[in-house]
């Protein structure tokens, strides 16, 4: 009987002190908190309440080939950044099996592996956690949190007896609130990078919106004030009579307006690709009709330049792409070859076939592309439009816009210039 | 005397101070070897790891009934533990937790293949006798 209340209050005691101990760790774990610093607190806490003295704390890294030293406690050289293979030792052992880990006495275990190593020692000691040089026990545990191994645990100590059965089995059921507690930390970190990145992103995108927008208000402007300039001489012409001037006018007219089609056109397509609202529906496409149709829209500027324009398309060339891109890509590469051809020139159009690919060329007896402005014009943030022989404008998007589309279509671009003249060769997939 | 292994025991199998083994041949001759440690199973079984003991082997095949003789080490209790051999697993879960062990300790010493668990031998307890308490022959 009296044998009977001794136990009791012994096992009183003990669930005494594992309530407190549990209480203590519970309040830990349950606040969130920049990862290194909670790494530490569990190690100071596991110290504090399980006399734990000498603890590392390792991640998997690498695809989970190795183990990776972020946090110790109790070493002279903390090592933290040492990496070990997921299969190495007591640590290596307990992380590729997922299951706690003990061994007693491994100076003896030293001594009974050395007994066979004989002279080969090279393989042995290679790798240096932080450790004691006189460790005789040590405890791993896997800390897992959602099937996933967050980290292991591992504890050692100079005493054969340390760490009480009862206190590794009370820390075993701990070790899912540590593994979730450490995980919480990490998605924690993960958020705020995302969001220190998000923000970069949403920067530099607003920039580019910037830069767009100072495209517009720049060239936008100009195109339909000369437009407006335009019809103003229009009416001008109509109530004098002046006949003839109007029809000289008529094509002016025409080519004003769809200038200002087409760059809106360009900067709607831009402004969509900018948020990945583009998106590229590719079908087999006619060559021939397509660059007709070109042709057809740029008649009035060829004939105001008095330009020979001519294409040996084969009938039979076509290309698999997004149709309207393709179109845009044309429309901007042949408006450039005339706007920058001197009156009387030549711009050209042909196609040729390379292995499963076809290749456009556009040439033109223009005034060329300096190697420095080459090298600028496909980007937003260095190209500025250049004015045209007659001093036509551009937006400078034009070619941004053919290198996106190309790109978008698995396609891309090259342009040889000299003073005689300039070649664009665009390729792309017939399949 | 006890038949079934009790809770105070459970320090004996960590392994601290190694336990002694004690089998006999069909012939009658004893052979005595000491073990790094016996795994506790549950109160009625426990289990030897079997890496390389051939005599020892070679005798429980012969003579299923020997003796395990363990010690507490912060009470220094020494028990005295009757066991028939009952089967030895090569998989399974008690397997594997008996093969950690041996695989942390080779894989440090780059020993993977010269240190491997060939099976986890289970044992039935049949009595147990407790020859030394409070550091006095009992």
């Amino acid at each position: 009987m009296e044998k009977s209340i001794e136990f009791l209050e012994k096992d009183l005691k003990e669930e005494k002190r594992k309530n407190v101990l549990l209480k203590n760790v519970a309040v830990e774990l349950a606040n969130l908190s920049p990862l290194k610093r909670k790494l530490n607190n569990i190690l100071e806490l596991l110290d504090n309440n399980f006399n734990l003295k000498h603890t590392i704390l390792l991640f998997p890294a690498m695809n989970d080939t190795v183990l990776r030293v972020f946090a110790s406690r109790g070493f002279a050289d903390p090592g933290i950044g040492v990496e070990i293979p997921f299969n190495y030792g007591v640590v290596g052992t307990v992380a590729s099996k997922k299951k706690k880990l003990r061994v007693s006495r491994l100076s003896q275990y030293r001594r009974y592996a050395n007994a066979f190593l004989k002279k080969d020692e090279s393989i042995t000691q290679t790798i240096k956690l932080p450790g004691l040089p006189n460790a005789e026990s040590q405890v791993a545990f896997p800390l897992i949190a959602n099937n996933e191994l967050v980290a292991v645990l591992s504890c050692e100590s100079e005493n054969i007896m340390f760490f009480h059965q009862t206190d590794e089995d009370l820390l075993m059921t701990l070790s899912k609130q540590i593994a979730l507690s450490i995980q919480n930390s990490i998605i924690y970190e993960q958020l705020e990078e995302r969001v220190k990145l998000r923000t970069k992103e949403l920067e530099n995108l607003n920039k580019t919106k910037d830069r767009l927008f100072t495209i517009i208000g720049h060239d936008l402007r100009s195109p339909v004030t000369s437009l407006e300039g335009l019809a103003e001489l229009f009416e001008y012409y109509n109530s004098e009579g002046k006949n003839e001037k109007l029809k000289e006018l008529g094509p002016r007219i025409s080519f004003a307006a769809k200038n200002v089609n087409q760059l809106l056109d360009n900067l709607l397509n831009w402004s969509l690709g900018q948020r990945d609202g583009l998106r590229c529906v590719p079908q087999n496409i006619e060559l021939h009709s397509l660059v007709a149709k070109v042709h057809l829209l740029f008649n009035d500027f060829i004939a105001s330049k008095n330009i020979h324009f001519s294409q040996s398309v084969d009938a039979k060339a076509s290309v698999f792409a997004d149709y309207n891109m393709i179109f845009s890509v044309l429309r901007n590469v042949i408006s450039n070859s005339i706007k920058f051809t001197p009156s009387g020139g030549q711009v050209e159009v042909s196609t040729n076939e390379i292995e499963d690919k076809v290749q456009i060329t556009i040439k033109d007896t223009g005034i060329g592309i300096s190697k420095e402005k080459i090298e600028t014009l496909f980007s937003l943030q260095k190209n500025r439009s250049t004015l045209g022989t007659d001093r036509e404008r551009g937006s400078g998007l034009g070619l941004v816009l053919v290198n996106d589309f190309m790109r978008l279509n698995k396609g891309s671009i090259h342009i040889d210039s000299s003073k005689a003249g300039t070649s664009v060769q665009l390729l792309l997939p017939t399949q | 005397m006890m038949n079934k292994l009790t809770q105070d025991m459970l320090p004996a199998f960590q392994g601290v101070i190694p336990p002694t083994l004690a089998t006999v041949s069909d012939d009658g001759i004893p052979n005595v070897t000491y073990i790094s440690h016996v795994h506790y199973i549950d109160e009625e079984h426990i289990a030897l790891s079997r890496q390389f003991f051939s005599k020892t082997w070679k005798n429980i095949n012969e003579n299923p009934h020997f003796t395990v003789a363990v010690t507490c080490p912060e009470t220094f209790t020494l028990w005295k533990i009757n066991v028939s051999y009952q089967e030895e697993e090569k998989e399974g879960g008690l397997f594997e937790e008996m093969d950690m062990i041996i695989t942390a300790i080779a894989s440090m010493q780059g020993m993977e293949d010269t240190f491997k668990l060939q099976s986890a031998v289970i044992c039935k307890v049949e009595s147990i006798q407790t020859l030394v308490l409070n550091g006095k022959i009992n």
